[in-house]
């Protein structure tokens, strides 16, 4: 294969450390795809309008950290895995546009959540997907019932890379949600007052 | 000064772990500015100026009245 990074032969020196950032980048992009799903449920349900700005804010964040792990998982095969990381890229990028798409924030809100919950069902399918596939990518080294097969060392960086992602992931959201209530809210009252108050 | 000049040799020598490295930061540092950016354009102030704001705010003073 030609321009492959594993030419070299499967032992890949310091390469693997990529492992840092791709695996933290992969497990970001499923978590806040279900927490998304999450808010579009009781966005629906409940009729809640920060629940679907949530689900709306957190739709960019997601989609960056899966492009991420697609970028950084090495060349593209079809393989279980990354095709249904592909098509958890696909599901972002389709809300996010539908989104767009539709003018009326509501009607957005709602049919995005349906969109966000149907799409809910990828999240398993790529868990679980080296496990009922036999594939190029390999097996959970850090998982639920899986144990942890790694050194401490190792661990350490997961850990600490864990904590970056997830700052960076918090503080987006809250500012960009921020952002969203306040362009959405911008005819209220309360929102005139705050203006106001500020100025 | 020794442990950074292990990772910089490390870097130097495996350029695919520093392409990767350097897209993926260089990606949420992008998203990170563009965010800001909006907040910018829509006038938001900065956590300390909103801060120093709600100080001027008259006490029993309420959104909701």
């Amino acid at each position: 294969m030609p321009g492959y990074p594993y030419e070299r032969g499967w032992h890949r020196g310091d390469d693997y450390r990529i492992m840092f950032v791709h695996v933290l980048a992969a497990s970001m992009s499923m978590f806040i795809y279900l927490v998304m799903a999450a808010y579009c449920a009781v966005g629906l349900v409940l009729n809640a309008r920060l629940a679907a700005m949530m689900a709306q804010t957190l739709a960019p964040t997601g989609a960056l950290f899966t492009f991420i792990a697609l970028l950084s998982g090495a060349l593209w095969v079809w393989d279980a895995r990354l095709t249904s990381e592909l098509i958890l890229l696909f599901l972002y990028i389709g809300f996010l546009s539908l989104h767009a798409a539709i003018e009326a924030p509501r009607r957005a809100d709602r049919a995005c959540a349906v969109l966000g919950l149907i799409g809910a069902v990828n999240i398993p399918v790529i868990y679980l997907s080296v496990q009922w596939w036999y594939t190029l990518h390999q097996g959970p080294s850090l998982g639920f019932g899986s144990g942890v097969a790694m050194t401490a060392s190792m661990l350490w960086g997961i850990v600490v890379m864990t904590f970056g992602f997830w700052a960076h992931a918090i503080a987006i959201t809250l500012v960009r949600v921020r952002i969203i209530i306040r362009a959405r809210e911008r005819a209220t009252p309360w929102e005139a007052r705050f203006e106001e108050r500020v100025a | 000064m020794s442990g950074l000049s292990n990772v910089a040799s490390m870097l130097a020598h495996s350029p695919y772990l520093s392409a990767a490295l350097a897209s993926a930061f260089m990606l949420l540092g992008l998203e990170a500015w563009s965010v800001r950016l909006l907040c910018r354009e829509q006038g938001e102030l900065s956590v300390l100026d909103a801060l120093d704001t709600t100080s001027h705010v008259r006490p029993g003073s309420s959104d909701e009245s």
